[in-house]
């Protein structure tokens, strides 16, 4: 019974940090591409 | 207020890093040592297998207090320096301090359930968080609220330095008060078995905390670099039309 407790803790752990790492990378990626625009390096 | 003209590492876009490579390093890493955790803890006397929940939820709530630190810094050198980059990396710290205490939260539910026989009561440990949670939130909706920015960078700090001062009373909440929370989890207060699990799994999770911060500091650095172009634009824009 508690199988399904630790399969829920630990499959919530990795969708929020693989979501929020997803999330940063992209966010990272579009400020850079604008920083390039900005600085004329198209 | 003082802001950096000169293109320094976090705002350098000429040289794309190995991001996704950091990413898949440290995502392996915490598959490691959480795969260490199961492969070298007996089950508890009491709690049987389920202790192997506190490999996620401990170093999760240990990495967001190491966020609130770096908030607390930030924002009391923001305060001190007035130099935007110190408001910044509060505000990069406090959205992954946001999302830990969410996490820590509702990893802390799963496991009352089946030990305490509730998701959520209103214990000292868990109100504590609770609270911590909604000041970091409320100081990410004071930052989408307040557009003049030294005014959203100054009050910001207020509430950064606060949310951070009740990281003290959310962890000696456990021996201030009664409560059903376990005393605070640590390798010299848990059992020697589980003590290099907890250990190599809150390096994980801190590996995790550190590269996130650092990438959404970079994002925030590099966000400012078009809002500074239009601004310059604008101005030179309304020195002509004089």
């Amino acid at each position: 019974m508690s199988d399904g407790y630790i399969w829920a803790a630990y499959t919530l752990t990795w969708v929020v940090l693989v979501v929020f790492m997803r999330t940063t990378v992209r966010r990272v990626r579009r400020a850079e591409n604008a920083a390039r625009a900005a600085k004329g390096e198209r | 207020m003082v802001e950096s003209q000169s293109p320094d590492r976090v705002t350098d876009v000429s040289t794309a890093p190995a991001r996704v490579v950091w990413v898949f390093a440290i995502l392996a890493i915490l598959a490691a040592t959480q795969a260490f955790g199961f492969l070298t803890s007996p089950p508890d006397r009491d709690m049987g297998h389920l202790q192997k929940i506190m490999y996620v939820h401990v170093p999760a709530a240990w990495s967001a207090f190491l966020a609130f630190v770096v908030v607390l810094v930030a924002s009391v050198l923001y305060l001190w320096k007035r130099d935007d980059r110190y408001d910044l990396l509060a505000a990069s710290a406090a959205e992954v301090a946001a999302v830990l205490t969410a996490l820590t939260i509702a990893l802390g539910s799963i496991w009352g359930r089946p030990t305490w026989g509730v998701w959520w009561t209103w214990d000292p440990r868990l109100t504590s968080t609770a609270i911590l949670l909604i000041i970091i939130v409320g100081y990410l909706a004071l930052r989408g609220f307040v557009d003049e920015p030294e005014r959203r960078a100054r009050w910001s700090a207020a509430v950064g330095i606060l949310g951070a001062l009740n990281v003290p009373i959310v962890y000696m909440s456990v021996r201030w008060w009664r409560t059903l929370h376990q005393p605070q989890s640590s390798p010299s207060t848990v059992d020697p078995a589980y003590a290099w699990g907890l250990r190599l799994n809150a390096i994980a999770f801190l590996l995790v905390m550190i590269y996130l911060v650092r990438a959404r500091y970079r994002a925030a650095r590099l966000e400012r670099i078009p809002e500074m172009a239009a601004e310059r634009e604008a101005l030179s824009g309304s020195v002509k039309d004089v």
